[in-house]
């Protein structure tokens, strides 16, 4: 898993061009989808595992254990989507940024006002 | 679809006469199996309607995707049909569902955008929440079956981290399919964000993992098995 994530962050970073690096990643992403699922539901079950396969679907975890954990399970959810939202938001204002400096640029690269620049006083106390 | 396969499976029950042993399983399967089809021809449809070899293309990206749902409805059926555990039944239905959780999500972080009102006081009713858990977890008597009974209490971070990194993990290529569908930048940056953030529960999933590994006594990833585990992995 770690490896396909590490695969794909090297995938981002070695296109420069916006357009072809997100193709290329997303291609990627989806191509990972199946070998994701297997890594993650088959080979714990077919190779030997510390993973118990039946703890929560056989109702293995009785008791306060059980609902610990389901009230842990919904707190990490909720904060996962936040940290979500919170990463969107960050990524949707680099955006902007980027249109923003996008829009500077093509502007004429002229960085002084072609107004009537006139002589301001400086008052010298010395 | 889902009509149909009611109808089809109505008339083969009644004409061949099979009895299913596990009717709620058997109807879970037959719903997840409708969803994930559907979702996941029109999604690769979707994907191949601007291409020049439409036909060839679609069942070129299709086959991959559908072999796994085939293959989940497969063992589900059987399940119900009274051959297989119970379990092997119940993860298959559970597979078919994920993918369409990814879209419930998708849809229920656009709900949460009118919830920005409430945005401090869910803060803090989310971290009085955290504490009050984290409280309850260590309230709750030490794991008896475990040599180091204190430290069992690592499930309550351990699984949570890992079933939340599985969240990431189907809502990433969703989110992919999505940019590819409309070449929107921003879904493209909603996937790397999955990523990034199921790079981040995948690293704590892993860090609480070696901590309950080693509080459950066990000694994996050694002698021939763990070698051959390991070398499976690579």
């Amino acid at each position: 898993m770690l490896l396909i994530y590490g695969a794909y962050f090297a995938l981002r970073a070695a296109f420069t061009d916006e357009g072809k690096r997100a193709s290329n990643s997303a291609a990627y992403s989806i191509a990972t989808a199946l070998p994701v699922l297997f890594l993650i539901f088959v080979l714990p079950r077919v190779l030997f595992s510390l993973h118990p396969a039946t703890t929560l679907l056989k109702g293995e975890l009785e008791g306060d254990y059980k609902n610990v954990f389901y009230a842990s399970l919904v707190l990490f959810t909720v904060l996962a989507a936040w940290l979500y939202r919170l990463r969107v938001r960050a990524g949707l204002a680099e955006l902007a940024l980027e249109n923003m400096n996008g829009n500077l640029e093509n502007l004429g690269g002229s960085a002084a006002p072609t107004g009537v620049v006139r002589p301001v006083p400086v008052s010298r106390e010395s | 679809m889902l009509v149909t396969a009611v109808v089809l499976s109505v008339l083969f029950f009644v004409l061949v006469g099979m009895p299913v042993e596990n009717q709620i399983l058997y109807a879970i399967d037959l719903l997840g199996s409708c969803a994930a089809l559907a979702g996941t021809v029109t999604l690769c449809g979707a994907l191949v309607a601007q291409a020049s070899s439409r036909g060839a293309l679609a069942a070129a990206i299709a086959i991959p995707l559908l072999l796994p749902l085939v293959a989940l409805g497969i063992a589900g059926m059987r399940v119900a049909l009274g051959e297989g555990e119970l379990i092997g039944g119940e993860q298959a239905a559970i597979g078919l569902f994920c993918y369409g959780v990814a879209d419930a999500c998708n849809r229920s972080a656009a709900l949460c955008r009118g919830l920005e009102e409430l945005k401090q006081s869910l803060k803090i009713l989310f971290a009085l929440a955290m504490a009050a858990v984290t409280l309850w977890g260590y309230s709750v008597p030490p794991a008896a079956n475990f040599p180091n009974h204190e430290l069992a209490r690592m499930i309550f971070f351990h699984l949570p981290c890992a079933i939340t990194t599985c969240w990431f993990v189907f809502l990433a290529p969703y989110l992919a399919v999505r940019y590819l569908m409309t070449k929107d930048i921003e879904w493209d940056m909603r996937s790397a964000s999955c990523n990034e953030l199921g790079f981040l529960f995948a690293i704590l999933t892993m860090a609480t993992g070696i901590v309950f590994r080693k509080c459950n006594g066990a000694r994996g990833g050694t002698g021939t098995r763990g070698r051959l585990r390991s070398f499976s992995c690579c």
